[in-house]
């Protein structure tokens, strides 16, 4: 079985949507790509009719990371294949019991969102394309735009980081066409941005959220721009009085490393913290990879990107629940090179692709046992 | 054009390797872990240039290499075509 090519992935959907439609929505996003592809979600619910706390699901954000839809097929095809025969999902060393799979689907909306760059995917995986591509493709003269730096939070980099940390090459960001990291020319101006944005506008009640990406083996959580600490609330992404002075890391042993840390609520830093690790168990359950349960921030400095700003939204206007979201980095570093690292031989990938779908169950059964055992904030 | 794969080690004690490397319009891959330097995809022209710029470029492989083998790995056509055909028959 090789990956899943852009078309195949869209076709999944269908087959997914169209053999279940007692309990699967088939969503169209509303922006259609720079190359005018139409990109589909499936949301799969017990209840169609009444809005659960919701987990929305998202890959294939960056075009070389092949395997990030491949994963949410195979969650989206296992989930419905079990609710639909009343039966459990049995993975190498993890299974769902059948009356998990039904809390899942009776508890919770889950909205699986796998090719959210379809036009980055065709050029990566095009024998004429390029295949370390990782940005949408944005025609010139602007080009091709990073969409997990797209996003509105500390989207003006410059106002916000500290020049130090940006010329020293510590913040994967960019302002310069044509590199890699470019964050675009304004923040959401690309369709691909606004399409998961809408997603999550779409469900109020949105809950959870994993944006599936290569490589590393880690589980990402907020925040991205710098160290985390929680005792000086003042110290947050909102205040101008600390524009230029983010992103000096401790990692990175810079000396002023300490006069700003990201506030986090503590509450939400154990939450975020003890799901995650639940995660991070039940995909060692599989293969028995450890991936390891940090902030963003540890893995580099960035702005723009999709678990920050839709952890934010809750700290910018209160009345909306708090989105618990983690980027997961799939996969190993792999000696035959960066190819391979962001696409593992289709054999490994598949036990991969076992590895994280785990994860993902249990990040949602992880959800819901905290929802019902006590008021998550 | 060839781009290569590279460990780029910046030669001046002031400036990063990754500086160095984006000066040049390397990509820089920071997810790959090496000591004293940093991975970056470079062309022939800009190694040259990094090179003048006094830092140090090892040079891994040609990005081209395996890619054969790799693309072999995609999906051809629709695998799904035949459930999709089952049920607009349905
Ligand atoms: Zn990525």
């Amino acid at each position: 079985m090789p990956y899943l090519n852009v078309v195949e992935v869209e076709s999944a959907l269908q087959v997914v949507a169209g053999t279940h439609p007692e309990f699967t929505e088939l969503v169209t996003l509303p922006h259609r790509t720079w190359e005018n592809r139409v990109c589909r979600a499936v949301r799969v619910a017990s209840d169609l009719a009444t809005a659960r706390p919701t987990v929305v699901l998202f890959s294939g954000v960056h075009a070389r990371e092949w395997g990030g839809p491949d994963i949410l097929v195979s969650f989206l095809e296992r989930l419905t294949a079990a609710a639909a025969a009343g039966t459990g999902i049995s993975l190498p060393g993890y299974t769902v019991s059948a009356a998990d799979v039904e809390r899942i689907t009776t508890g919770l909306d889950v909205v699986v969102f796998p090719q959210a760059n379809p036009d980055g995917r065709a050029h990566s995986m095009h024998p004429d394309g390029d295949e370390l591509w990782r940005t949408n493709r944005r025609p010139l003269p602007v080009g091709g735009v990073d969409v997990n730096r797209n996003y509105d939070w500390l989207w003006d980099f410059r106002r916000h980081f500290d020049p130090r940390a940006l010329a020293r090459g510590e913040v994967s960001v960019s302002d310069v066409r044509g590199q890699d990291t470019y964050h675009g020319p304004g923040p959401f101006s690309e369709p691909e941005t606004r399409n998961v944005a809408w997603l999550l506008d779409r469900h109020p009640t949105a809950r959870f959220l994993a944006d599936v990406h290569s490589f590393s083996e880690l589980i990402l959580h907020p925040w991205g721009d710098d160290d985390n600490q929680s005792t000086e609330p003042a110290q947050n992404f909102r205040n101008p009085a600390f524009d230029r002075r983010r992103g000096l890391l401790a990692q990175n042993g810079h000396p002023d490393a300490r006069r700003y840390g990201e506030y986090l609520d503590p509450t939400h830093r154990r939450h975020l913290v003890e799901i995650g690790e639940r995660v991070r168990d039940a995909v060692a359950s599989v293969n028995g990879r450890r991936y390891t349960v940090q902030q963003g921030a540890q893995l580099y400095g960035t702005s723009g990107t999709s678990d920050d700003w839709a952890f934010a939204r809750h700290v910018l206007d209160p009345a909306r629940p708090v989105v618990y979201p983690y980027t997961i980095e799939f996969g190993r570093e792999r000696p035959e090179g960066v190819a391979a690292s962001f696409h593992p031989p289709y054999a490994e990938m598949a036990r991969i692709i076992d590895e994280v779908v785990a994860g993902l169950l249990e990040m949602s059964l992880a959800g819901l046992d905290r929802l019902a055992a006590e008021q998550l904030p | 054009m060839a781009r290569y794969q590279v460990t780029v080690v910046s030669g001046d004690p002031s400036r990063t390797a990754a500086e160095v490397a984006a000066d040049v319009g390397a990509e820089v891959i920071r997810k790959m872990r090496v000591a004293d330097g940093v991975t970056a995809l470079a062309t022939d022209e800009q190694i040259d240039a990094l090179t003048a710029a006094g830092a140090t470029v090892h040079r891994h492989r040609d990005l081209a290499e395996g890619r054969a083998e790799r693309l072999a790995d995609v999906g051809e056509g629709d695998r799904y075509a035949e459930a999709l055909r089952r049920l607009a028959g349905r």
